[in-house]
């Protein structure tokens, strides 16, 4: 409410708020909702902490192990020195000397009656002990403390990888890849300091805090307003620094969603290396690279600042504090029984109370960054996967597919379809014909529900798709991309991606089919050539053979086909549709095309236009409708090929 | 509002919390062991030690190769009364017929002023000899600086910059009170002066003109400069308020009368009064505070501000190697590219690069510890030469531990740099080809990829954490025995009161050690354990420069990389051979230029992978020329060499008669459009899009190449027009629309030579024959409103379509990277058993044969 009003108040606010948002959206579109209430800070706090569970019993041995030895070097390193300046250096006898709290009276016994250099042979051994042993201890625990780390954030980069993995295709174009590396990469790193700065630093912090107090009480107790001074310090740094948490948060975020925005930039830059140097557009490119450093670069200054602005609060709080406590010591060292020595110890003290009450305000500024980095880990594993609607496994396909009055709306809104219905079955061809944009990919979709029908029903063998599990359905697909993508593998990974267990020759003839194995061969190392990131290894035809191709080799009972012989010449897609006639004898073979050449071997030809079902019918019957929208299509081609 | 009841689309945590697969969490967590090496990092990936190329001049050589990114924020830039900033980073000292010969006299005179005012005492005695010694060598080395140039004056301007330091730090520690340190202050500030403010003559315009220039945005030298005033504030608020608190307050002393008047309390002056009154003791109390208040709150205040100035200009140093890198890529041909891991790349432009920030803070704390380090062992071993005797021992091991070490820091650290390289490149890779992973199922082999590549980074990220700690052990061993036996001896001498070394030396320096005692041995004990703690901080350091490097390495290794398309010295922009007509925007009556020839063109991709051979034709300005062939014949390797994408391997390409090696590759660019077989587009506006390769053109243009490319239809219907942003990769257009709008991009750039790759493959043939009729009226040159005709172009078309190809004045059948036929469709059609006309044929012929075959069945 209170940072409404300012907006409105302060112009310069609401624009520093507006180009956070478009930042948040350039980012990414998938996860948009990206401010946080308390409620949901302390969510995604517990959330973080929770990973524990995993790890508790690691966690707590690493805990006790670095509590433990720490404090009993600090409780005896003192006392030896004292030991050594007190008989060795000023050479007292041992009797002499008191002073040693009561734990260390036999030990010090023990060094009766020794001179000067046994004394200091006995300090120097139990000195090398202890070294060897903090050292041992330092070193093992270095290593299994990396590893509780690395555990932790092993197990939530695999799952944010698999939660990205598994979006459904619609959010796809919605969630840009640099993002997702950044999430992956950078973010998931923040859950064991999460972690750290809950569980440990408090327990730190309210231990120096109580052993202090118990000192100051013990050694004063008859001043116990020093420790309402200590102790009032922390409800004040809350009350100084609470009122920001919501503005650290949105710094961060706007941080975090412009070096995204940058590691995408990076991303498709580098991935397009030849668009950028084949158009000629390195100014462009550098421009926008220049532009995007940039603005990470600022929003990194911004968040630091407001880190740093609560930061100098913080500071200006406890500072006064400071000066109140040391005005009412001094006076009571005027005016009451504290002598001078005294003020140095209370003052001392007074520091030893305010560190932890700090510290834990510095955790709560600390902690409104990494929320927000957090925050955008569990966005994304909370966007829900594919759904999995049905339990049922499909039995293999013997029927067909038929779609009834289905339709589909994009999550922004657009329409692509509307009502359609046409039957494949089993042993046809079928052509999905019509002007460009008319969605006959997005029909072709809705068979392997990679689009679940916004209304109507796709039906496989009678099945509902959405009532067949996923795995059982696109197990009988084989969907061959428009355009095709190549992975960073050899050729014959590529191939037989879909069937890992495909043989040499099962591999051969899916290429030989595809109009691509004599290429293969051509090139040095055959099937076994790696294929480059940018994939300017081969030219978009051979990539579309080796897509074809990739198709076949899985023998499913479905073979969809996306506009599969643009790239190709007149030859191979002749071979191609020879195959696909072979092919089809017992699978349905559905074939989105522009060719006519490749529309005039299908069995059926559904004409699409507008996400409406125009016509449907054999390629005969609908070349004899006189003013039919199809014949006008094909005339078209076949007068300019003429 | 925060979605209230839960965000739609979204899980809600419970929902989320529960559907969690806690044993497959379990068998995540535990892909790690607990405490070892874990699975060996596959040998490919991994460097041995003996793989280490590095030394320590290696080291230093990468740390040094910074500097061109540091110096602009060190050097800063000039600022010209009249004439503005200069872009141009500033000269180190001076140059360009500006100087700063009045400095000797003024430093002369600041030097001489001192002491002849009587503002420092005129005595050469200890400790003011320390104060003159460097301050007479500034002046003597200020005149070679103002007088000298290149070298020379860079070597006396560096040796002005230690003496100042000398006296500076003379004047703070070694004497006491402040009229010696606003002396010594006043000396250097009349050196910097000379450096900051310069004059030159200006004779050029016949009469004589006094120049100058004042150097602005030196943003290292006010940094550290800042830190030092910062430094002197605390120093002198510190001495004060202690002496006032415990003196004064606590016990009751009387000020001192300087302090009293300061204050403006004659009455507490020890003049008047003995000892304070309780009152007087409170009314100061509250001074201490205004004075903390006064100089801690703005300093407070001021803080974060000096924080984000700090920030901004390391991140400025940041951003030119970032550039640098990105122009460097930009610049490497497609060769590398093919090779090259985009996530690599991501690794290196934000992790890699960044270490370039802290090179100077490194090197500056370097030199500082180990200045300081040596300074506390000379004290020590001045009351014993065994002290400084058992340090030199303990080099041997250090030495020995950093040889093993430091090869160890950098291997293990670039194995872990190539290995999390290696894992941005898989998400990069696996999100890229996540489609294709749902298509094929093959979701779980590629997570499982993923979590095999993140066990590896994080094996790696143990090893290097490993030798580390191994060194964190050894170097705890050698610093705490040192201090050990440092403490032992120094004990036993103290209870055995022997006399110390120098002891003469030691009571000049203001000491009075002359037994080992108590007193010398707490001295004594504190400054050897001091330098003691700072050998395991130098040795730190020095690592972290060994990561430091190894960062570097991998950003200089691109830098490093020869662009094999490079403009030949004296390179002609490619407008300027024409007489400018050729140049974008010149319009008129003369038709522009833009023949292109190929003459015996030989290319490989790779030695053993011949694409074209002897290829030679030409083509006109104001015709078509058709590239035909089957798949893979080497058509779009056509048009690779003639953007000069890569150099042809023999023969040459030309245009308007010249090598295109004659050309710079920039404006050789500019004057080729191309659309692209792959229609790359985006994560920005349609009309952004349109514009990516020609940034300056007006809407005008934009709504011309929408015409021309047959976009109208489909804008109608995208939410915000022009100005929708497209998805990732373009996402959320179908490929025919993106085909189109790539079309519109090539248009929108109205250059003389338009190539077009398989244009039109994914239009249905009522949108292709709008487009290329289009088209077609747009190369031949049109009438424009004006009157004027615009220029005819060079028009290449790769397609397979036949329509398409009937459309050409020339065409070029390819095959197996050799032009087999050429000539008009007529003519090719006319050779019986010609390969062009096979292929007409074998097009028509599987039109017909399927479509009788199918009728009839």
């Amino acid at each position: 409410m209170a940072e409404q009003e300012l907006q409105r108040s302060r112009p310069w606010l609401r624009t520093l708020r507006e180009d956070e948002k478009a930042l948040d959206d350039r980012a990414s579109l998938a996860d948009r909702e990206t401010d946080i209430d308390y409620r949901q800070t302390f969510r995604i706090i517990g959330r973080s902490v929770l990973f524990l569970r995993y790890v508790w019993f690691r966690y707590a041995v690493s805990f006790v192990s670095h509590w433990v030895p720490e404090n009993l070097a600090l409780l005896l390193a003192p006392w030896m020195g004292k030991i050594i300046i007190d008989h060795v250096v000023l050479g007292q006898p041992v009797e002499e000397v008191t002073g040693y709290p009561p734990f260390l009276i036999p030990a010090v016994q023990m060094l009766e009656g020794a001179s000067a250099g046994l004394i200091m042979f006995w300090m120097a051994l139990l000195t090398v002990v202890g070294l060897l042993a903090r050292l041992g201890h330092g070193y093992v625990m270095a290593l299994f403390d990396i590893r509780i780390e690395q555990s932790v954030v092993h197990l939530v980069r695999s799952r944010l990888f698999e939660s990205v993995q598994s979006l459904p295709m619609t959010k796809l174009d919605d969630q840009p890849i640099g993002d997702s590396v950044y999430r992956v990469m950078n973010d998931t790193a923040v859950i064991p300091g999460i972690m750290r700065m809950v569980v440990q630093e408090p327990v730190f912090a309210v231990g120096t805090f109580a052993v202090a107090l118990f000192t100051i009480l013990s050694a004063y107790p008859d001043s116990p307003a020093v420790a309402f001074f200590a102790v009032g310090a922390l409800p004040l740094y809350v009350l100084v620094i609470a009122p920001f948490s919501r503005m650290l948060r949105r710094r961060a975020q706007a941080m975090l969603a412009s070096q995204s925005a940058f590691t995408s930039n990076i991303e498709e830059g580098m991935d397009n290396m030849l668009a950028v140097q084949g158009l000629g557009a390195r100014e462009t490119e550098r421009e926008r690279f220049r532009l995007d450093s940039a603005e990470s670069f600022k929003r990194i200054r911004y968040s630091d600042l407001a880190q740093g602005v609560v930061g100098t609060i913080l500071q200006i709080a406890s500072q006064l504090l400071e000066w109140g406590f040391a005005i009412f010591v001094v006076s009571w060292v005027i005016f009451g029984d504290l002598s001078a020595g005294d003020y140095v110890v209370v003052i001392g003290y007074f520091a030893a109370m305010r560190e932890p009450a700090q510290s834990l305000a510095k955790i709560w500024i600390g902690i409104q960054a990494d929320a927000a980095r957090a925050r955008r880990v569990f966005a994304m594993l909370d966007l829900p996967p594919e759904t999995e609607t049905g339990s049922l496994a499909l039995p293999p396909i013997e029927q067909g597919v038929s779609l009834r009055q289905a339709g589909f709306v994009y999550p922004d809104g657009r329409r692509a379809l509307r009502d359609v219905t046409f039957n494949a079955r089993m042993g046809q061809i079928v052509a999905i014909v019509g002007p460009t944009g008319a969605g006959k990919t997005t029909l072709a979709y809705l068979i392997p529900r990679y689009h679940a029908a916004s209304e109507g029903q796709v039906l496989v063998d009678g099945h509902d798709v959405n009532d067949v599990t996923i795995e059982s359905l696109r197990g009988q697909i084989s969907y061959v991309f428009q355009e095709t993508q190549t992975t960073v593998d050899t050729i014959l990974e590529n191939i037989r991606l879909g069937k890992p267990h495909a043989t040499a020759e099962e591999v051969q003839r899916a290429a030989r089919t595809a109009g691509i194995h004599d290429f293969i061969v051509s090139l040095p190392e055959g099937y076994d050539t790696m294929l480059g990131t940018s994939s300017s290894k081969l030219s978009v035809g051979q990539k579309q053979r080796i897509g074809i191709a990739r198709g076949l080799v899985c023998d499913s009972r479905i073979l969809i086909l996306d506009e599969p012989t643009s790239a190709l010449d007149p030859e191979t897609e002749g071979h191609l549709v020879n195959a696909l006639l072979e092919a089809a004898e017992d699978r349905i073979v559905i074939v989105i095309a522009h060719r006519l050449s490749t529309i005039a071997v299908a069995d059926h030809v559904v004409f699409l236009d507008e996400g409406r079902v125009v016509e449907e019918g054999t390629h005969a019957e609908l070349m004899a409708r006189e003013d039919g929208n199809f014949r006008r299509f094909v005339d078209l081609q076949t007068t300019s090929t003429g | 509002m925060v979605c209230p009841s839960g965000c739609p689309g979204r899980y809600s945590w419970k929902e989320s919390l529960l559907k969690t697969d806690h044993g497959r969490d379990k068998a995540l967590v535990r892909a790690l062991p607990y405490f070892r090496e874990g699975d060996p990092i596959p040998p490919d990936r991994d460097l041995r030690v003996s793989d280490d190329t590095g030394s320590i001049r290696a080291v230093l050589y990468l740390l040094l190769r910074a500097w061109p990114y540091i110096r602009p924020q060190v050097y800063g830039r000039w600022w010209i009364p009249g004439q503005g900033t200069e872009g141009r980073v500033a000269e180190a000292v001076s140059g360009r017929g500006y100087g700063f010969g009045y400095i000797p006299l003024l430093v002369t005179a600041v030097a001489i002023g001192g002491p002849y005012l009587g503002h420092v005492p005129a005595s050469l005695a200890y400790p003011f000899n320390i104060l003159y010694a460097p301050i007479v060598a500034m002046v003597l080395c200020a005149w070679p600086v103002a007088f000298s140039t290149g070298q020379v004056q860079k070597l006396f301007a560096f040796a002005l910059l230690v003496f100042g330091v000398a006296a500076n730090v003379a004047a703070a520690t070694y004497v006491e009170g402040a009229a010696d340190g606003w002396y010594a202050g006043a000396v250097t500030g009349a050196c910097m002066l000379g450096w900051i403010l310069q004059f030159g003559v200006d004779r050029s315009a016949g009469e004589t003109r006094l120049l100058c220039r004042v150097r602005v945005a030196s943003h290292m030298v006010y940094w550290y400069g800042y830190v030092a005033l910062e430094g002197a504030l605390f120093l002198v608020m510190g001495l004060l308020v202690a002496d006032l608190l415990n003196q004064s307050i606590l016990q009751a002393d009387a000020l001192t009368p300087g302090r009293a008047e300061l204050f403006g309390e004659p009455e507490m002056s020890s003049e008047v009064t003995g000892q304070l009154t309780a009152e007087q003791r409170m009314a100061l109390i509250w001074k201490v505070v205004l004075i903390e208040f006064v100089v801690l709150i703005p300093l407070f205040l001021l803080a974060p501000l000096i924080e984000y100035y700090r920030t901004w200009f390391m991140q400025n140093i940041e951003q030119d190697l970032r550039l640098a890198l990105a122009d460097r890529w930009q610049r490497l041909s497609l060769r590398y590219h093919s090779d090259h891991r985009t996530g690599d790349s991501i690794f290196r432009v934000q992790v890699d690069a960044s270490e370039v920030r802290g090179v100077l803070d490194l090197l500056m704390g370097l030199s500082r510890g180990t200045v300081q380090c040596l300074f506390l062992v000379i004290l020590v071993a001045l009351l014993s030469p065994w002290l400084g005797f058992t340090v030199l021992v303990s080099f041997f091991p250090l030495i020995l531990l950093a040889y093993w070490a430091m090869r160890r820091f950098r291997t293990r650290n670039l194995v872990m740099r190539m290995a999390n390289a290696d894992l941005t490149s898989r998400i990069q890779e696996a999100f890229r080809a996540v489609r294709l992973s749902k298509a094929y199922g093959v979701e779980r082999q590629s997570q499982h990829r993923f979590e095999s590549d993140s066990l590896i980074a994080f094996n790696a990220d143990y090893r290097q954490t490993r030798v580390w700690a191994v060194v964190g052990v050894a170097m705890g061993l050698i610093y705490q025995s040192l201090i050990l036996c440092g403490t032992v001896l120094m004990a036993l001498w103290a209870n055995a009161e022997r006399p110390t070394f120098a002891n003469e030396l030691i009571a000049l320096a203001g000491f009075s050690f002359v037994l080992w005692n108590l007193a010398a041995y707490r001295w004594a004990q504190e400054k050897f354990s001091d330098a003691a703690t700072r050998i395991p901080k130098l040795v730190d350091a020095w690592g972290g420069a060994q990561v430091m490097a190894m960062g570097l390495r991998r950003a200089f290794e691109i830098l490093d990389m020869e662009t094999e398309v490079q403009d030949r010295a004296g390179a002609l922009p490619l407008g300027a051979l024409s007489g400018g007509a050729l140049s974008r925007g010149a319009r008129g009556g003369t038709p522009r230029m833009g023949e292109v020839r190929f003459e015996n063109v030989t290319f490989a991709y790779g030695e053993d992978r011949p694409v074209l051979e002897g290829v030679s034709f030409a083509a006109q300005p104001g015709t078509v020329t058709a590239i035909v062939g089957p798949t893979g014949a080497g058509k779009t390797t056509l048009t690779n060499l003639l953007l000069r994408l890569y150099d042809p391997d023999g023969g040459s390409i030309r245009i308007d008669g010249r090598d295109l090696r004659d050309y710079q590759v920039d404006s050789l660019r500019a004057n080729i459009a191309i659309a692209l077989q792959e229609n790359v587009l985006f994560r920005l506006s349609v009309r952004d899009n349109i514009r990516y390769a020609a940034q300056d053109a007006s809407d005008e243009a934009v709504v011309e190449a929408i015409r021309l490319a047959c976009m109208d239809d489909f804008l109608d219907g995208l939410p915000d027009g022009l100005d929708t942003v497209l998805g990732d990769r373009g996402g959320r257009l179908s490929t025919g629309q993106r085909q189109r709008l790539s079309i519109a991009r090539a248009v929108v750039r109205d250059t003389p030579i338009l190539v077009l790759d398989e244009p039109t493959a994914a239009l249905d043939a009522e949108t292709e024959n709008r487009v290329l009729s289009n088209l077609a009226e747009w190369s031949a040159g049109h009438v424009t409103e004006t009157g004027a005709r615009t220029a005819a172009r060079t028009v290449f078309l790769i397609t397979h379509r036949i329509s398409t190809i009937r459309r050409a004045d020339n065409i070029l059948y390819l095959d197996g990277g050799r032009i087999v036929e050429s000539g008009s469709h007529e003519t090719l059609m006319g050779i019986a058993g010609g390969r062009y006309r096979a292929f007409v044929q074998s097009g028509a012929n599987l039109v017909d044969r399927q479509r009788e075959g199918r009728d009839g069945g």
